[in-house]
């Protein structure tokens, strides 16, 4: 679907977006108004010096004690959330079921709206379109209008050439200064190896490549970036529902042409669902462990549910009205 | 193989069906991208070789499934070479003769199978049953057996196929010889109540020279069909086919020679064939043999019975003293060891027809027993001496060892220790001897005690002083001398014209021989009898004919023409004496120098001393009735066969003869006996052997000529059984066929579901 997000019918389906999650949002932020009001729901963020107009409440009397200034502390609510989103555009994200969604027409929406709820509240949102081929970043703004540069950036990615999320998560670690919210719209598939033949273990392969990106993603973690994955999987890939046999071939070629796989589906299915079953597991164990945000999104889900999901909970609080 | 619907078969070529559309499916199948595949490898690898194993089934199922298709439309069925006659598909009335003789136990596969070889009467019985299936709807049919004294299993004509085929599965090996004369006889009886014209019987049978003989012959129209159930192949056989023992006293007393005769029926020589030697059921001997081919060879073994002594005998409860006393010890294994008594049997190693490789025989071993002669007329000349003859026939020759020890002792010595002996002879005595030692008393207690006593008479015998002093111990009074010829006396033979004989006559013969005497068992036929009558009596002693009445009475074992008793047997408590009322030397008859004095007296001695007989054991065949002799009080008789199984005989008083007709084993038969109320005691006496028709081991074919005369068409024309082609049967193939599809649908959907 390549369709103008800004366009009408997008603009209303994100704009049903925003009006649900603005309702949702209000809600939530009623709940947290509240909750901010009395103060002990919110994370303590920063000091600020006091200016008039600011509420007494939130002197912090032992900073006095200490600096003989007075100073105001300011909670997470309070302060500015810098956005990056990571969208994945290697090849395997250009699949989905014949007359669906893709999975990277999927991410580009959720990343479409979730930019638009940050730049509503002047919080600033990035943008880092990596693949193996084309890289393109759009640092995080503020102003109103940087909601055009990211949508038009992400109306004119398109899938191609081999996964490389390791190499954008390293690249993410790199330009970060300061503390953030990174979130990865990615399926975590990696590329097969260069010589399928010579590769006897492919199940050790996967692990390994699986470990390397959660340790990258960890590592943001680590760094006290708030990491969010959104694990993009396409019903297909989840259920394998083929019927007759079929060459099968993959979507990321190496340099040695696609690797095909002439198998009757029927044969393979329930041990392809063991082994994707392990895989998803290992990864929603292992980010949790790092404490990364880790949420499995099927395509044939909504965009607003998840969004609804993402903003009551890790960005509870954290999206005002 | 052929079809009934050939064009179908040609369509069998579809079997490349599945092979085409497999390699067509995997060039055209679509291609799917799928971002996942290496988790679809790694799934892929896990299962690929259970996989391929499975494809490859599936696709060979399919295969054959395409193939059997069209062959089970096209219908193929074989024809084979029927092993039943023609006539079997007409309409008819049929008696099948199953020949269940001892030979169709023939085991032809024996050698090569001996676990799974069939007998000729299973492949008789088996081919009966597809004649009885192969007869057309409305035909009768009746069973019959062909051996000898059986009854038929369905008599009479029946529709019924079950009860035939009840009635064949029925029928069981036997042991009996072949009788086809009854049997066709009880078949043409059967079939001459039918009005139908096509009459049948179908002899199944081995066809065997002893069974089919020159004088069979088909009954007048009806139509005989010979089924050969041994294909007319050859049957070798080796049987053992006689048995007897002598005793072999150069090497002792108890000393026995055992000759086997052995027969091999097949037209190859046999090399070093084991053969055995069994006593009481244990093998004590063994040897190889060589027999010729279509011969005879002889094999002996020599064996030296031990025999144990013989304990007193208590009396048994209910009978009188007067009773002979029974065997003293329980039988052992059937056989009573402490008298002598011995089931020896020659076996050899088992063949295609093992129930005729073995052979028995009854063997009594003699007791060594002492006789004290007390001789009344003691000469000089050893010849003229009264006990001369009788030392002889006791004693036959100096070289050999003796199995009686004798002991002759004139009357006027000392007698002392007479139980000490077991028989005693007291020939010619004078009676002033007999009272002077007071001999009569001593003699009764002699007796009464068991022992036995054997009184002769001559010259020396007064009649009233003898039965003054003998009162006690005669069976009977004597009476009166009577010459019938010409007498003896001593040291010349009568001269015509001496004056000094009494002749009144040319003398007497023997006349009744009371054979069931045991006395008498050596004399049942032959030349033993013949010499017995030849004796001439020239003088004897006439007898009160008034019997005792002290209630013990005598048997008359022997008899002279003119009726008076020759030889008296009185039981005087537990012995008996007998009275010979001539002389036993030559003075007043010739019986000394005739052939049958030797085996009377020792048969007298050895009754007397109550020692086992040996009787001239007649051979009892199978199927043969066999008289089982009994004693005064027996009135419960068990008969033990070889398997074990009994025969209980009761209310038997007052018989003196069981005739058993259950002889339907071969081997040693244990009889036991008892009276009223008492317990049953072996009487090993009467134990005796059975064996089978040596006939029945010759598995020799009868000639064609033979069997074709037997086969002779029926007066109205009716095919024969041998003309044109072989009958050919077909089997239709393509039941099985549908089987096998049905199966190979059965294994995809299984390998399918797998998935």
């Amino acid at each position: 679907m390549t369709t103008n997000l800004l366009d009408l019918p997008s603009l209303l389906r994100l704009s049903n977006l925003q009006l649900a999650a603005r309702v949702i949002a209000e809600g939530a932020l009623a709940g947290l108004h509240k909750a901010a009001h009395h103060g002990s729901s919110v994370e303590f963020a920063e000091h600020k010096e006091y200016a008039p107009g600011d509420d007494l409440r939130h002197i912090d009397w032992r900073a006095y004690g200490r600096v003989d200034k007075y100073y105001v502390k300011r909670f997470e609510e309070e302060t500015e959330l810098r956005a990056y989103l990571l969208v994945d555009v290697s090849g395997s994200m250009g699949y989905g079921r014949q007359h669906q969604i893709t999975k990277l027409e999927y991410a580009k929406l959720l990343a479409a709206s979730l930019s638009y709820l940050l730049l509503r509240q002047n919080d600033p949102a990035g943008l880092l379109l990596y693949g193996e081929d084309a890289t393109s970043y759009i640092p995080p703004r503020g102003r109103g209008a940087h909601l055009g540069d990211l949508c038009r950036a992400l109306t004119e990615a398109e899938p191609e050439g081999r996964s490389a999320l390791a190499s954008g998560l390293g690249f993410l670690s790199e330009l970060l200064r300061r503390r953030g919210l990174v979130v990865v719209f990615s399926d975590l598939l990696p590329s097969p190896p260069t010589d399928l033949k010579q590769e006897r273990h492919i199940g050790e392969y996967l692990q390994e490549q699986s470990q390397l990106l959660r340790a990258r993603l960890c590592g943001l973690r680590a760094q006290k970036h708030d990491v969010i994955v959104l694990h993009l999987l396409d019903a297909d890939e989840l259920e394998l529902p083929f019927t007759s046999l079929t060459w099968f071939e993959d979507t990321e070629p190496g340099p040695q042409g696609k690797t095909r796989l002439f198998v009757d589906p029927a044969d393979v299915r329930n041990v392809y669902q063991q082994e994707l079953q392990r895989f998803l597991g290992e990864m929603r164990r292992g980010l949790r462990e790092g404490d990364v945000e880790y949420h499995l999104v099927p395509t044939s889900r909504s965009p607003e549910s998840v969004l609804l999901d993402i903003l009551r909970g890790p960005l509870r609080g954290r999206v005002r009205r | 193989m052929h079809f009934l619907a050939p064009l179908f078969a040609a369509l069998t070529v579809l079997g490349v069906l599945p092979v085409l559309i497999h390699l067509h499916g995997r060039r055209r199948a679509k291609v799917q991208p799928l971002p996942t595949l290496l988790l679809l490898l790694a799934s892929h690898r896990r299962v690929a070789q259970r996989t391929k194993l499975r494809h490859l089934l599936l696709l060979i199922l399919r295969v054959l499934v395409m193939v059997a298709i069209p062959l089970c439309l096209a219908k193929p069925f074989v024809e084979t070479r029927s092993d039943l006659p023609v006539q079997v598909g007409a309409a008819q009335s049929a008696v099948l003769v199953i020949d269940d003789s001892l030979s169709m136990n023939y085991r032809p596969e024996a050698e090569t199978s001996p676990l799974s070889s069939s007998s000729l009467l299973s492949l008789a019985k088996r081919r009966a049953a597809r004649l009885i299936e192969a007869l057309p709807p409305g035909a009768e049919a009746a069973l019959v057996l062909g051996s000898r004294g059986t009854n038929a299993p369905v008599p009479e004509l029946t529709a019924d196929r079950a009860r035939l085929f009840s009635s064949i599965s029925a029928v069981q090996p036997s042991y009996r010889s072949t009788d086809l004369h009854a049997a066709l006889k009880r078949a043409a009886q059967i079939l001459q109540t039918v009005r139908r014209s096509q009459r049948r019987i179908y002899l199944l049978t081995d066809a065997a020279a002893h069974a089919i003989d020159a004088a069979l012959q088909p009954p007048p129209d009806i139509e005989v069909v010979v089924l050969d159930v041994t294909d007319e192949k050859p049957l070798p056989n080796r049987a053992v086919v006689g048995l007897h023992s002598d005793p072999a006293p150069s090497l002792g007393a108890r000393a026995v020679r055992v000759t086997a005769e052995v027969a091999n029926q097949g037209d190859m020589p046999v090399k070093e064939l084991p053969v055995t030697l069994l006593v009481d059921g244990k093998p004590v001997a063994k040897g190889l043999l060589d027999l010729p081919a279509r011969g005879h060879a002889i094999k002996r073994f020599v064996h030296i019975m031990q025999p144990q002594p013989v304990p007193a005998a208590p009396d048994e409860p209910g009978t009188t003293s007067t009773a002979r006393p029974t065997d003293p010890t329980p039988a052992l294994g059937g056989v009573n060891q402490s008298s002598g008594l011995h089931h020896v049997s020659v076996a050899l190693k088992p063949d295609a027809l093992p129930e005729d490789d073995q052979r028995h025989l009854r063997l009594e071993v003699q007791r060594y027993l002492r006789v004290l002669i007390l001789d009344g007329d003691p000469r000089n000349l050893r010849r003229d001496d009264e006990a001369f003859y009788l030392e002889m026939a006791l004693r036959p020759s100096e070289r050999e060892e003796a199995s009686f020890a004798i002991t002759t002792q004139p009357l006027d010595e000392g007698i002392s220790g007479l139980a000490d002996y077991d028989a005693v002879f007291l020939v010619n005595a004078k009676a002033a001897d007999i009272e002077r030692k007071q001999l009569a008393r001593s003699l009764r207690d002699y007796v009464e005690g068991g022992g036995g006593l054997f009184i002769t008479l001559g010259d020396n015998v007064d009649v009233d002083a003898y039965n003054t002093a003998l009162a006690e111990l005669l069976p009977q009074p004597l009476a009166v001398i009577k010459t019938t010829g010409p007498v003896r006396r001593v040291g010349s033979d009568p001269e015509p014209d001496s004056g000094e004989t009494t002749q009144t006559g040319a003398g007497e013969h023997l006349g009744h021989l009371e054979k069931r005497h045991p006395l008498l068992l050596p004399f049942s036929s032959g030349r033993s009898v013949e010499s017995l009558h030849e004796a001439r009596f020239g003088r004897y002693l006439l007898l009160k004919p008034t019997p005792r009445t002290s209630g013990e009475s005598a048997d008359i074992v022997l008899s002279y023409e003119s009726g008076a008793p020759a030889l008296l047997d009185r039981a005087l408590g537990r012995g008996h004496v007998l009275l010979f009322t001539s002389s036993i030397d030559r003075d007043w008859n010739n019986l000394p120098i005739q052939p049958a004095f030797l085996p009377l007296m020792q048969q007298a001695v050895r009754y007397l001393a109550h020692s086992p007989l040996r009787d001239t054991e007649p051979p009892t065949l199978i199927g043969q009735p066999r008289e089982v002799r009994l004693q005064a009080g027996d009135t419960r008789v068990e008969v033990t066969l070889p398997s074990g199984k009994t025969r209980l005989f009761e209310r038997l008083g007052g018989r003196q003869v069981l005739t058993f007709v259950d002889t339907i084993e071969p081997g040693f038969y244990r009889v036991a006996a008892s009276g009223e109320g008492g317990v049953l005691r072996p009487r090993s006496t009467e134990s005796f052997v059975v064996n089978i028709d040596p006939a029945e081991t010759d598995m020799q074919r009868a000639p064609a000529a033979r069997i074709a005369a037997l086969q002779r068409p029926i007066s109205d024309g009716t095919l024969t059984t041998h003309s044109g082609q072989a009958p050919t049967r077909r089997v239709d193939l393509w039941h099985y066929l549908g089987a096998l599809l049905l199966a190979l649908l059965v294994g995809e959907a299984l390998l399918l579901r797998q998935k």
